[in-house]
């Protein structure tokens, strides 16, 4: 699979490293003759190219026709939309995907049809989660995390330990999937008793998550 | 018109200037405060200092009510990035960009943008005017609007015409 990355930044270079000890065929486009350089006699099985990928010319010469995937990852937002939108309006790039550096421009990429990666918003979601709930992990976000299969653990003394399943006020747009208990997976019904130490697996809005958890940890 | 231009350099400053002259809303935006200065004292329209292509600094320049923009800072991909923006977001009524790279500006103008390019505009109102050739000359702004060149009489510098309207 051939892998084009706009952008020679640590991002990038990172990046290309990486897809080709992976394997993947990789070329890199840079803007600055001299960081090209230095990439190009850094990273041997990636073919560098100095000049602008916002120039389609370039992107041809990178050869662009024949890429799968376009990862434009340079500093500047505007260069990295108009790398993307090059890429799959004009070359036909069945996959492509930005950087967003300011995450104030995410909205704009998104309401332009551009997959976006935005390390600010990765890494404030991550401390957000740890920060407002604690007993409760998020597993896997789904619907560009509108919805989230989640972990909760009962304590000894959380107001669903020792109750059936039914006699909980869960909220609506919640469902308890499974429970393991140790070791064992028990398929939640509305008769099964939630013990201490059981560890449940639901699936719920994102909205709803801090219900959820109060109705089966109780308030912080 | 309530009326946005992005960009205070030399272009965006004398048509803020003009519109602003004529009674229009005028609302300039550019990243360098400095770059208002260029303005003048008689400019009454307002300012913002700010990156164009921010959401927010275009809600605060009133994007949601704004009949025209014209996206004319000195980085092409600027001025693709607000005039998307604009037109696909807010759904500006007219929308201008100024591209300098000919290529991106015939790629852009074929997804829709109406953009103006200069450095082909530019040269060949200079080869015209060069080889005083009475040979005329057709430049598209976007989709809608042509612009002619044609020389009138026998003088020595090419005479110039615009004329707008569908084509």
């Amino acid at each position: 699979m051939y892998v084009l990355i706009v952008g020679g930044g640590k991002v990038g270079y990172s990046l290309a490293r990486r897809l080709a000890d992976e394997g993947f065929d990789a070329s890199l486009v840079e803007k600055e003759e001299r960081m090209a350089k230095r990439i190009a006699e850094d990273l041997e099985q990636v073919l560098v190219i100095a000049g602008d990928g916002c120039d389609p010319g370039r992107l041809e010469d990178a050869g662009i026709a024949r890429a799968q995937v376009v990862a434009a990852v340079t500093g500047d937002d505007e260069d990295n939309l108009i790398i993307c939108q090059l890429a799959r309006d004009t070359f036909g790039v069945p996959r492509v995907i930005a950087r967003v550096n300011n995450p104030s421009n995410e909205i704009t990429f998104k309401k332009l049809g551009i997959d976006t990666v935005s390390s600010t918003t990765i890494i404030s979601k991550l401390i957000e989660e740890e920060a407002t709930i604690g007993d409760i992990f998020t597993l896997l976000a789904l619907k560009r995390g509108k919805l989230s299969i989640v972990e909760l653990i009962i304590g000894p003394k959380a107001p669903a330990a020792d109750k059936m399943i039914k006699e909980l006020r869960l909220p609506a747009d919640s469902i308890l999937a499974t429970i393991v208990r140790e070791s064992h997976i028990i398929f939640a019904k509305g008769e099964t008793v939630l013990k201490p130490g059981d560890s449940i697996i639901a699936l719920a809005t994102t909205d709803s998550e801090m219900a959820l958890r109060e109705a089966l940890l109780g308030k912080e | 018109m309530h009326i946005i231009i992005v960009g205070c350099g030399r272009v965006g400053a004398q048509l803020a200037q003009i519109l602003s002259s004529e009674g229009h809303n005028v609302v300039i935006v550019d990243k360098n405060q400095e770059s208002f200065k260029r303005l003048g004292a008689d400019f009454n329209g307002i300012t913002i200092t700010g990156v164009g292509f921010d959401p927010d600094i275009l809600k605060r320049a009133g994007i949601e009510r704004a009949d025209a923009l014209a996206a004319v800072t000195n980085g092409d991909n600027s001025n693709i990035m607000v005039s998307q923006i604009a037109k696909r977001i807010y759904n500006v009524p007219r929308v201008l960009t100024r591209i300098y790279d000919p290529l991106r500006a015939d790629i852009y103008k074929k997804f829709g943008l109406n953009t103006i390019g200069t450095t082909t505009l530019v040269a060949h109102i200079f080869r015209s005017a060069l080889l005083k050739e009475s040979a005329k000359h057709e430049f598209t702004i976007g989709n809608d609007i042509g612009l002619v060149e044609y020389r009138v009489e026998e003088e020595e510098t090419a005479a110039k015409e615009s004329g707008g309207g569908k084509k």
